[in-house]
């Protein structure tokens, strides 16, 4: 469970360039709750991540994850509680380094690495290698292969693997899929909705895409200006379309970017 | 070049290569440049020296003069880390401000002499009854070999992982719960340490030390690295590249004895190093530069080939730029 009590963040305090970007946020989510984030272009969405993932520290309030309270944990240590997948597909993998070797540092996230055990064992191998299988991408033939010689789409499907491979109490997906083709980005969609599901992880998912914020998850919350202006879940949320999504955007101060229209 | 300097070049090849190993570990896995070599390579010399000096067992000698070098990659670490200083400065303050350590230390004296002194060189060259240079080389190999073992393992570890992986995707490892700061911390430590125990070898196997025996070994150590990715381009194994490493140092030291045999001054490695970094560096420039150049070519014979007949495609024009290359006749 997350739960975020008063978050304040502002940027350049006493300069011409003065923004609230969080203003008053409190948000509770349940465990298994799948959450989809839109808003404009400086709505505070990629903030709230941050502050989240430790990445910016609030002005003010707490982040507390199964009633821990870290706050004031730094990101490294907040890696036991949360999986992240970045929007860039550069960013969640190591380039360098064996598919294998992503995965087995992927699966030690938030413990304690051992300087006397060998990383790669041949039973980890074979735990990773059926977990690949599932993408369906043939990776699991590939376990030697650097990470840098895959696609866009397969490294952010292996990082979505990565981040869940030790389940997270939570989630975070920051628009994902916005760097990748439609084609790709639907097929890593379709692997985080499974993913999300068969294991009921509680995730938050940032996206600018109104219908894919619409098709996946059971609530959806919009942002605006730093504030939560609209939070809705289950039945009301199937009944939502894109028209009222749009609406609800209208009636705030900043006109829905093109991409979002385009939705 | 006689077999003997040959002999004494790899010697030397394999002591410094200890130092290219500790420089490896710092600016090829975890992709920092850090410059307190020059500084930390003469610290583990001087503390060698004047321990020895001072009636200490030569072995623990050598462990006291790694454990200098690891405080002055300590220093160099905190300076980066917790201060946020660009790790080429910090490098360059520990460096600048460790002239005047090791002279200290040296009890303010340029140089010391330790002739007459009993060493682990000396200690080899008794047993096996071999000259001082081939004892010498024994050392080198010896040490370096373990060296090379120790890291292997060690990268490989759970632990080793994260520092190349720090070294790889620093963003990506700190959200799997690394403390990246504290990796950098220790691989600078580490490297420092191995630097030091190269330069406390040196001292053994030129029976001095010297308060500049540091000056340009961070060129060195990039040189010896860019002749080891020549000869072992094709291998991505971290083992491998650390063997290769060692064998870049040797091929150097060759080069040197080459050079200095030739005439040249031992002063002028220093140039010749510089050159072969740049020359390294610049190459994927050079590259770059002559496929745009290429484009250019093929992009003018396939403008030809289309105003003689019409309708050539730019494989036809491919196929005769291939044809071009290897030799064969074309009317174009």
């Amino acid at each position: 469970m997350l739960k975020l009590k008063n978050i304040y963040k502002t940027f350049h305090v006493g300069t011409i360039n003065e923004r609230r970007a969080l203003d008053d946020i409190n948000l509770v989510l349940n465990d298994g709750d799948f959450v989809t984030v839109i808003g404009g272009n400086g709505a505070g969405k990629s903030t709230l991540q941050n502050v989240i993932s430790g990445t910016i520290n609030p002005d003010f309030g707490t982040v507390e994850i199964n009633g821990v309270d870290i706050t004031k944990l730094p990101e490294h240590k907040r890696a036991k509680y949360i999986g992240r997948v970045f929007q860039d597909p550069m960013l969640g993998t190591a380039s360098d380094m064996w598919i294998e070797e992503n995965l087995a540092l992927a699966f030690k996230r938030g413990e304690k690495r051992s300087a006397f055990k060998w990383m790669i064992n041949s039973d980890n191998t074979k735990f990773f290698k059926s977990q690949l299988a599932k993408l369906g991408l043939g990776l699991d033939e590939r376990l030697k292969t650097k990470v840098k010689l895959l696609s866009g789409g397969q490294r952010q499907a292996l990082t979505l693997l990565m981040s869940t491979l030790k389940k997270p109490d939570l989630l975070m997906l920051d628009e994902h899929t916005a760097a990748l083709d439609p084609k790709t980005a639907s097929l890593v969609l379709g692997l985080t909705k499974e993913i999300v599901e068969n294991s009921n992880i509680t995730t938050l998912m940032i996206t600018h895409n109104m219908r894919d914020a619409l098709a996946y998850g059971n609530r959806l919350i919009m942002m605006d200006q730093g504030r939560i202006i609209f939070d809705v879940a289950g039945e009301e949320k199937q009944k939502l379309t894109v028209d009222d999504l749009l609406k609800k955007f209208n009636q705030t101060k900043d006109a829905p970017s093109d991409a979002m229209l385009l939705g | 070049m006689t077999i003997g300097s040959l002999l004494g070049a790899i010697g030397q090849g394999f002591i410094w290569g200890v130092m290219v190993l500790g420089i490896f570990i710092t600016y090829k896995i975890l992709n920092v440049s850090d410059l307190t070599v020059d500084g930390s390579f003469a610290t583990g010399g001087a503390v060698f020296a004047m321990s020895l000096l001072g009636g200490v067992d030569p072995t623990l000698c050598l462990l006291l003069a790694m454990c200098a070098g690891g405080i002055c990659g300590l220093v160099t670490g905190i300076l980066h880390t917790k201060f946020k200083i660009p790790a080429i400065l910090a490098g360059i303050l520990t460096q600048l401000g460790l002239y005047s350590v090791n002279l200290r230390i040296l009890g303010d004296k340029a140089n010391v002499s330790i002739s007459q002194l009993s060493t682990n060189i000396t200690f080899i060259a008794n047993l096996t009854k071999l000259p001082h240079t081939r004892a010498g080389m024994i050392l080198g190999i010896t040490i370096s070999v373990s060296c090379i073992l120790i890291l292997y393992f060690l990268l490989g570890t759970e632990f080793g992982a994260s520092i190349r992986a720090t070294g790889n995707n620093e963003k990506m490892i700190r959200a799997l719960g690394v403390n990246t700061d504290n990796i950098k911390l220790f691989g600078m430590i580490l490297s420092n340490m191995l630097i030091a125990l190269s330069g406390a070898m040196l001292v053994q196997m030129n029976k001095y030390a010297d308060v500049g025996m540091g000056k340009g070994a961070i060129v060195y150590g990039l040189a010896s690295i860019v002749i080891g990715e020549v000869f072992f381009r094709k291998f991505s194994n971290f083992g491998i590249k650390l063997l290769s490493s060692v064998f870049g140092c040797i091929v150097f030291f060759i080069i040197r004895a080459v050079v200095i045999n030739l005439g040249l001054k031992a002063n002028d490695m220093q140039l010749i190093s510089a050159i072969i970094v740049v020359i390294a560096l610049a190459m994927p420039i050079f590259k770059e530069n002559m496929n745009i150049q290429k484009i250019g070519k093929m992009n003018s014979l396939n403008e030809m080939s289309q105003n003689k007949s019409g309708d050539t495609t730019i494989k036809d024009a491919l196929e005769k730029k291939i044809s071009v290359e290897t030799g064969g006749g074309v009317d174009a």
